[in-house]
């Protein structure tokens, strides 16, 4: 039974790793440190692995889509994050995607 | 907090200098927020910090996701070809190494010890090709970093159409053979043009080193020995690499085998190359220049006899490959 487990597990990581860009840029219109990203992703349910989330913020800087910058004017310095022009133009696209591939997967799941 | 900077410690040791400063700043205040919303302003003990660190997993996988590249040295991309070339360059070393042996083993004799050292040297040279070729490669991989979009690219401008029929029979080539025939091919090379002197052997009580191959004659066919050897080569690795005769293969080899015996036959009419000028009796010089001369006939008849069936052989199956594709492809038609 703990092997199926550890299958299922792994079954539903990787496909929850596809879904992982998709939130993290969602949830970065207005700008946030790591931390207060892994919360507001909690609270809407989404259980975020944080040594896969800030690496992953990281790349998706190096690629352009995200704006980051060391803020000093609260207790202690933080590293902002958020959308780039860049990155608005994607996080629209990818939407009209994942409506359509959850459309889809509606259609064959049915 | 000391476990804190040990963790920190330990992430950026494996992150490359340039963002590792930054990194690490990060991670620390990712830590303290962490720990802030974990014990709502308290201090936090010990058990509170290894909590937070636990939910971060492990140093080197929170690195690992922090490199960019994939975390190997050399990637999909190159591996078939790195290996290729590290087959091709260990033979290549082991094989050199053997044949310099050799050729101080006929100068000036082998004792049982040489064999120890031989090997030595073999596996240590083994040892520095892996090294030269696997940097060689992972410098390609890194300088060459558009995996995707060469992926892309690839997937677009393939055509089914450009797949290699699958060889025939005829067209079927034995790596072991052809890697056999590089051997020889360049053993001959290397003796016949840096150490012809080698040709030869001991005679005489105090066993004194005779060589037999004249020289001067030697030097007006050495251009054409090694135009001959150029085309083998150039037909023997691409035989190797794309593991199947095709035309060009075909016609290479067999212009090489033609060429040859050519050679032989005019070798034949020329001038005998053998040489016992250095022979001191009289009476042996004679009956050995006699001899030789016969040996050094047989050699060129039967060279140009091997040659001239071999391209026939080859003239065969080259005819009889096209020939069968036809045949299948009209039977399905």
């Amino acid at each position: 039974m703990a092997e199926k487990d550890t299958l299922y597990e792994g079954l539903i990581l990787e496909l929850r790793r596809g879904t992982l860009v998709l939130c993290v840029l969602g949830r970065l219109r207005e700008k946030k440190y790591g931390y207060a990203l892994v919360q507001d992703l909690k609270e809407h349910g989404v259980n975020i692995d944080q040594g896969t989330l800030y690496p992953l913020l990281r790349r998706l800087e190096k690629q352009g889509l995200l704006d980051s910058d060391w803020s000093l004017e609260e207790s202690r310095p933080r590293r902002y994050y958020i959308l780039s022009q860049e990155g608005y133009q994607v996080l629209e696209r990818m939407k009209k995607d994942w409506y359509a591939m959850a459309e889809t997967m509606e259609r064959i799941l049915a | 907090m000391d476990l804190i900077e040990r963790y920190i410690y330990s992430v950026g040791r494996l992150l490359p200098g340039k963002n590792r400063r930054d990194i690490e700043n990060e991670l620390r205040s990712l830590i303290m927020d962490a720990l802030d919303e974990r014990t709502q302003g308290e201090t936090p003990t010990e058990d509170d910090i290894i909590a937070v660190l636990k939910e971060l997993g492990e140093p080197s996988r929170i690195a690992r996701n922090y490199l960019q590249d994939g975390g190997y040295i050399i990637g999909p991309r190159f591996y078939s070809l790195y290996m290729l070339v590290i087959k091709i360059a260990l033979a290549a070393t082991a094989f050199g190494l053997c044949v310099a042996f050799a050729v101080e083993a006929i100068g000036n004799g082998v004792v049982p010890l040489d064999f120890l050292k031989l090997a030595g040297q073999i596996f240590l040279a083994m040892f520095s090709c892996v090294g030269v070729v696997t940097v060689t490669f992972a410098l390609t991989e890194r300088l060459n970093p558009n995996i995707q979009e060469e992926l892309t690219n690839e997937t677009q401008s393939w055509n089914p159409k450009d797949l290699p029929g699958i060889p025939d029979n005829h067209e079927k080539v034995k790596a072991s053979e052809q890697t056999l025939a590089l051997i020889f091919t360049v053993a001959f090379f290397v003796l016949i043009n840096f150490f012809p002197q080698l040709f030869g052997f001991f005679i005489g009580e105090k066993g004194r080193f005779i060589t037999l191959i004249d020289l001067i004659v030697l030097k007006d066919y050495l251009p054409f020995i090694n135009v001959l050897f150029g085309l083998s080569l150039v037909g023997t690795i691409l035989l190797l690499a794309e593991g199947r005769y095709r035309g060009l293969t075909f016609a290479l080899e067999i212009i090489g085998s033609l060429g040859a015996m050519i050679l032989a036959i005019f070798m034949l009419s020329g001038p005998v190359m053998v040489d016992v000028s250095l022979i001191d009796s009289p009476e042996l010089k004679a009956t050995l220049s006699k001899v030789l001369g016969w040996v050094y006939r047989g050699i060129l008849v039967m060279a140009a006899l091997a040659s001239a069936t071999e391209a026939v052989r080859l003239g065969n199956r080259w005819l009889k490959s096209s020939g069968r594709n036809v045949d299948i492809f009209q039977k399905h038609l």
